[in-house]
């Protein structure tokens, strides 16, 4: 179902509603923030539509988001976001999806990237053999039942008291690293069994690990306060959950399912079961979902570990010399309770955030003290060989779009379309010619992850910082990729 | 069971485009055929290959509440034995009667080229013509 661009009420110049009355079901109206040119690719494919259904769900507050990188998924679009009320409200795994905390981590080093240059294929290699990557890779940690709980407990602390970091790296992660109300014992034997092998492993598809220079300070007191410097040679990280965090996402929908008429939620999509926030069956879901994200936070600080050890080994430095240091580490497929101003007054609210990142402001309570003044690290990766971004949450984020921004350039152009007409041989070596070492299991998955599959970043964030959802503070081009 | 990515038997497996994900178009004369397609359908995205010839027999039984979740189930568990049990099907047949399938898979160890985190529910319906039966089904890459 395309939308035309007439049916949509021009709010700004860069957010964009679909009113409330466009359908009988719709709870509240759907917002999404675009510059005019990106309406025609929009508009064009299902996502809008999949806005209008989660607008739908009951207890949804406000509006049904969609970020300017918003695409077609399933259920949920990606790039969406939508915050339930926590007494009538429901919680949906289809809007946190699969990859439970799929997220990204930005590490800097006190090492400058032209010192570096001659030198980052052997960085790309020693990652590549260093790090457990590729479709089902499993790592040298096990982590049987007895393990596996304390790691779905403790998340990211659990990684660190065994020695894959430091304790301030716990702080620079969204929620500690940890979300307390995760329950191991909500996960399922096949989770266990499939989380066994799998932490500190990459994956595939477009999870990948980028060595990085910082290319451009936009705002030199807030650059300096997340510790970044221009020149500065830096690490971005993209994985998540893995198989365990598939296998809750799948229970879950199963388990839903059977409550939909005991709590008389319908759903216009299979894909959006829900359960009420405040029932059995929601809060099971969301103790599960927590655990995997916990799972998830501990997997992307073993793998900054990985990645510490082999950049220093091929660079034959010290780790202290390396001096890799967290900025932040951010989710961007979660959900979570949360407390919003609606009409000016505190609510506790479950927000989904699917494809889009937590971007709170200054002063927010969540933030650690080395942030409170500053607003959070948003950290948005570009697509293979094009830039990322470091911004700022704001006070407008707060309060139009329950603190979320995008969460990466999203993409454009489906995986079989990009294989049709993009040759991931021809890619590798314009890659290499433009000084970015490219390591990947295949030349397919260079194809399907090709620049030209994904939206211009630039004018993502453009539009995100226009809207004054967050602010730019650094911009970073890459050196070198690994892919799975 | 190994078919290219445009082998598409009888028109029986047709691509669908989608932004995210991978999407099918399946038919099937009955719905045996219809959900063997689904399986050929999910290893034209996942490339599985044989390591050797030394097959097994595994029976398995799978029950859903309806038809639709059946599909989601029994494509889920050759992702979870693809995936984690590192074991790919040479062949199999299935029995479906109501919302309850019975098969037998000759398997062997094997690796697959690439993930699919899961089936997804996503518009997912199965209806019936004069042909048989048809289906579209979106998978989570």
């Amino acid at each position: 179902m395309a939308f035309q661009e007439q049916e949509l009420k021009k709010v700004d110049d860069f957010t964009w509603e679909i009113p409330r009355d466009y359908d009988s079901g719709m709870n509240v109206p759907v917002r999404f923030y675009a510059s005019r040119e990106m309406l025609g690719q929009i508009v064009k494919e299902d996502a809008l539509k999949q806005l209008v259904n989660v607008a739908c769900l009951p207890g949804i507050v406000k509006y049904a988001l969609g970020m300017p990188d918003i695409h077609w998924g399933y259920g949920f679009p990606i790039g969406g976001v939508a915050a339930f009320n926590s007494e009538n409200g429901v919680i949906s795994p289809g809007g946190v999806g699969f990859d439970i905390n799929c997220g990204v981590r930005l590490a800097v080093t006190a090492l400058e990237a032209k010192d570096l240059r001659d030198k980052r294929d052997d960085i790309v290699n020693a990652l590549y053999s260093s790090v457990p990557l590729g479709v089902g890779s499993e790592g040298s940690i096990k982590a049987p039942r007895n393990i596996l709980s304390k790691v779905l407990e403790k998340g990211s602390e659990w990684a660190v008291e065994r020695g894959y970091g430091c304790a301030e790296d716990i702080e620079r992660t969204e929620e500690k690293g940890s979300i307390a109300i995760a329950d191991p014992e909500a996960l399922s034997e096949r989770a266990y069994e499939r989380g066994e092998f799998q932490l500190g492993t990459l994956g595939s598809g477009n999870h990948f690990i980028e060595i990085q220079e910082v290319t451009d300070i936009y705002n030199p007191g807030v650059a300096n306060e997340f510790g970044l410097f221009k020149g500065q040679f830096a690490v971005m990280i993209h994985s998540g959950s893995r198989g365990l965090g598939y296998q809750v996402c799948d229970d879950f929908i199963k388990k839903l399912a059977l409550s939909l008429d005991k709590y008389g939620i319908s759903v216009r999509d299979r894909q959006l079961v829900s359960a009420p926030v405040s029932s059995p069956e929601g809060q099971e879901y969301l103790s599960a979902m927590s655990a995997a994200a916990n799972y998830a936070w501990a997997n992307r600080q073993i793998l900054m570990s990985l990645t510490g050890k082999a950049i220093a080994k091929s660079l034959n430095l010290g780790e202290k010399t390396l001096g890799l240091r967290l900025v932040y580490d951010v989710a961007h497929n979660i959900a979570k309770m949360e407390t919003h101003k609606i009409d000016g007054k505190p609510v506790e609210l479950c927000v989904h955030r699917k494809g889009a990142t937590r971007a709170f402001p200054a002063g927010h309570d969540s933030l650690p003290r080395i942030y409170r003044e500053t607003g959070q690290p948003v950290i948005i990766p570009g697509s293979m060989g094009t830039s990322s971004y470091l911004l700022a949450g704001t006070a407008v984020s707060m309060e139009e779009s329950f603190g979320s921004v995008c969460h990466g350039a999203g993409r454009m152009l489906s995986r079989s379309r990009a294989l049709k007409n993009i040759d991931g041989r021809k890619l590798y070596e314009s890659l290499e010619r433009k000084g970015i070492s490219v390591r990947a299991k295949g030349m397919k998955v260079l194809a399907e992850e090709a620049p030209e599959a994904y939206k211009d970043i630039d004018k993502v964030v453009e539009v995100v910082v226009k809207a004054k959802l967050a602010d730019k503070i650094a911009r970073l081009r890459p050196i070198g990729v690994i892919k799975g | 069971m190994k078919p290219k990515r445009n082998d598409c038997p009888g028109s029986r497996i047709k691509p669908v485009e989608h932004t995210a994900d991978a999407g099918f178009i399946i038919k099937g004369r009955d719905i045996e055929e219809l959900f063997l397609n689904s399986l050929k359908a999910l290893y034209i995205l996942i490339e599985p290959e044989h390591k050797n010839r030394d097959f097994i027999l595994k029976k398995i039984s799978l029950e859903a509440p309806s038809i639709e979740e059946l599909l989601v189930l029994w494509l889920n568990e050759l992702i979870f034995l693809a995936e984690k049990k590192k074991i790919v099907i040479d062949r199999t047949e299935i029995s479906i009667e109501g919302s309850r399938l019975e098969t037998e898979l000759k398997l062997s160890e094997g690796d697959i080229n690439a993930e699919v985190k899961a089936a997804t529910y996503h518009d997912l319906s199965i209806k019936k013509d004069r042909h048989g039966y048809y289906t579209r089904i979106f998978f989570d890459l």
